[in-house]
């Protein structure tokens, strides 16, 4: 085993270990040394393009799935799960950090929406974040940098029947170009965006690994944290068959929801809560056949967002529903009506279920996911009817309620709980281990709460936050 | 009808039906992972009203078969159970979860055809009498712009 000294080693190069790294650059002087340990390869556009994969390592051989009906997905390489999201990037709602003292039901952040704003903000500058800045869910200090894409006749006529419950998504999709992107021209292949027109770490912020004060080791498998009285003190990863230990002032471990409880389960860290409560939203696709008015007029994948079924009293009983209008051309079968036609997502927002969990097996972590709560299902067991209401100002001839759920939202959430009280989560407000105060645990894994929006926008948020926090 | 009758029939019917289902059984578990001729079915019904080019019709469907996720091409592989009772299975399908499945299978094969053979290149107003020939390679080449309809005029 070979030892070096940083002051900072970051596990990870997605979207929470590069915002921190952001921030970091900032904080940190000419002579700080910052260790990023990425356990995938550097896989450009140009090789995913030409290998249609976004990784060549498939995220289903890096853990054992107990329960293969509910993939995990995720993207190992070189910028994580940039290179194959959608890009939707709405915020959480105020609500969303207060669903215990509003409704009751699940649990409070440590933090409200009015201490993340500025952070939003941040986030969506440095994604191009496209989005409607008059006429926002919302509450904004800054306009979004980027307008809005165009929405098609069907989201026009939902706009104008849902004033106050039907927007425009925001998104880093661009809308106009940028230095390094061109506009978004409605490929709807945003998993492999053609055109890179998407928001990637590859794209935008790759340029953060080649400061001088930054290393990257890329096939480097973060393994354990090193802990010595009560405090971090590196990393011990595998590179080929060997094993390295790198010592550091500070550790941030950005992996994912999957791999930062296994590291920390690793490192002798115990905690009931510790890799327990895996989970994401739930979501259904559904259909609708219009009469008479065409689809597909877009200028994006994803146009809409209704919030007519998200925030309100229901929370206390069943879950809160966000609807993404689709503008991916989906035809319908009937000579001369092929366009007559609208696919729409119901994003449910689960509860915690202890029972669903990482558990360190072997050389690899386990997950076990039991299903989702009966706050969710509650919710899609009256999907019909929430369609109903939020396509009534379209002329529906009928709706295709499929028999199952979406697979997957691709959204691995809330193993490592924030929280302020030590015995029922594992980080606090800042992101910082409870007991290990240089050790921080970054993204969606710390959320307590899955709430219906996307979660990348507030994990990229909550790093710049940690950063300033930890690192001031 | 007499017992010896009665016995001898009800044997021979679950005879003939335990045959029926080994046969299903050893196909289902037996199906080739081809499914080409499931999706030229499919796009030959649900399109009828439309010529379709039968050589280019087969590349369309090699090059699906060939993009497709392992586990959809295996279930449209099973389909092919159903190929020699087609309009049957087609009606009977028509209902319930079962058609949100296969119309989740058979849908996107329709609009990827209409929309990889150009169908739509003429602004959504297709010619119906033209004959529909599929470019070789377009489905495995990521379309630039593939929305005929998207309107992607700069914000004012």
């Amino acid at each position: 085993m070979a030892s070096k000294a940083y002051d900072l080693i970051l596990v990870g190069s997605g979207f929470a270990s590069t915002f921190f790294l952001h921030r970091a650059l900032q904080k940190l002087g000419p002579d700080a040394r910052i260790l990023v340990l990425e356990s995938g390869r550097r896989d450009t556009h140009a090789w995913q393009l030409q290998n249609r994969s976004n990784s060549s390592i498939p995220y289903q051989d890096t853990y054992e799935n107990r329960s293969p009906r509910k993939p995990w997905v995720y993207n190992p390489g070189f910028g994580g799960s940039s290179n194959c999201w959608w890009a939707c990037t709405p915020r959480m709602l105020p609500a969303d950090f207060e669903l215990r003292s509003r409704y009751g039901v699940g649990r409070d952040w440590p933090l409200s929406y009015d201490s993340l704003e500025d952070y939003y903000c941040e986030v969506e500058d440095l994604m191009s974040v496209s989005g409607p800045s008059e006429d926002s869910p919302f509450p904004r200090s800054r306009p979004y940098p980027q307008p809005p894409h165009n929405l098609t006749d069907p989201d026009k006529i939902l706009k104008k029947g849902h004033p106050t419950g039907f927007f425009v998504q925001p998104t880093a999709r661009a809308r106009v170009p940028t230095s390094r992107r061109g506009p978004c021209c409605a490929t709807s292949t945003c998993r492999l965006c053609p055109i890179n027109a998407k928001f990637t770490i590859q794209n935008e912020m790759a340029h953060l690994f080649e400061d001088s004060r930054v290393i990257l080791e890329l096939e480097a498998t973060a393994q354990q944290v090193l802990m010595e009285a009560g405090d971090a003190k590196g990393v011990i990863y595998r590179k080929g068959d060997r094993d390295i230990e790198v010592r550091g002032q500070a550790v941030a471990l950005g992996a994912n929801a999957i791999f930062n409880p296994w590291l920390l389960q690793r490192s002798g860290f115990k905690h009931p809560l510790l890799g327990q409560c895996l989970t994401e939203q739930a979501s259904i696709t559904l259909t609708a056949d219009l009469d008479g008015v065409d689809n597909f007029q877009g200028s994006t994948s994803i146009t809409g967002h209704g919030y007519l079924h998200y925030d309100g009293d229901h929370r206390r009983d069943r879950a809160a529903a966000l609807i993404e209008t689709m503008n991916i051309p989906n035809l319908r079968h009937e000579k001369g009506r092929w366009r007559q036609r609208m696919q729409f997502k119901f994003i449910f927002e689960n509860l915690l279920e202890a029972s669903n969990s990482v558990e360190p097996t072997g050389q690899k972590p386990t997950t076990t996911w039991k299903g989702d709560t009966s706050y969710a299902k509650k919710s899609i067991s009256i999907v019909r009817e929430l369609a109903e209401s939020f396509l009534k100002p379209l002329p529906v001839e009928r709706i295709q309620v499929p028999g199952r759920l979406n697979q997957t939202e691709s959204h691995i959430l809330c193993t490592t709980l924030m929280g302020v009280n030590p015995n029922d989560s594992i980080v606090d407000a800042g992101l910082i281990h409870h007991t290990a105060r240089n050790l921080l645990v970054l993204g969606g894994s710390v959320f307590p709460t899955a709430s219906p929006a996307n979660p990348t926008l507030t994990l990229s948020a909550l790093s710049l936050m940690a950063a300033d926090r930890f690192l001031s | 009808m007499n017992r010896r009758k009665f016995i001898f029939r009800s044997l021979f019917l679950v005879g003939a039906s335990a045959v029926v289902y080994l046969i299903w059984w050893w196909r289902a578990k037996l199906t080739p992972q081809d499914c080409t001729d499931v999706v030229e079915e499919v796009l030959r019904r649900r399109l009828d009203y439309l010529d379709l080019e039968t050589r280019s019709l087969r590349q369309f469907s090699d090059e699906l078969q060939r993009s497709l996720d392992p586990y959809v091409r295996e279930r449209l592989a099973k389909c092919s159970l159903f190929l020699p009772v087609y309009g049957i299975f087609d009606k009977w399908a028509m209902s319930g979860k079962m058609r949100a499945s296969y119309l989740g299978l058979c849908e996107p094969i329709v609009t990827r055809y209409l929309l990889a053979s150009g169908f739509f290149s003429d602004q959504g107003s297709p010619d119906l009498k033209e004959p529909i020939v599929y470019t070789s390679g377009t489905l495995s080449n990521p379309t630039i712009c593939g929305n005929p309809w998207a309107n992607l005029s700069p914000p004012v």
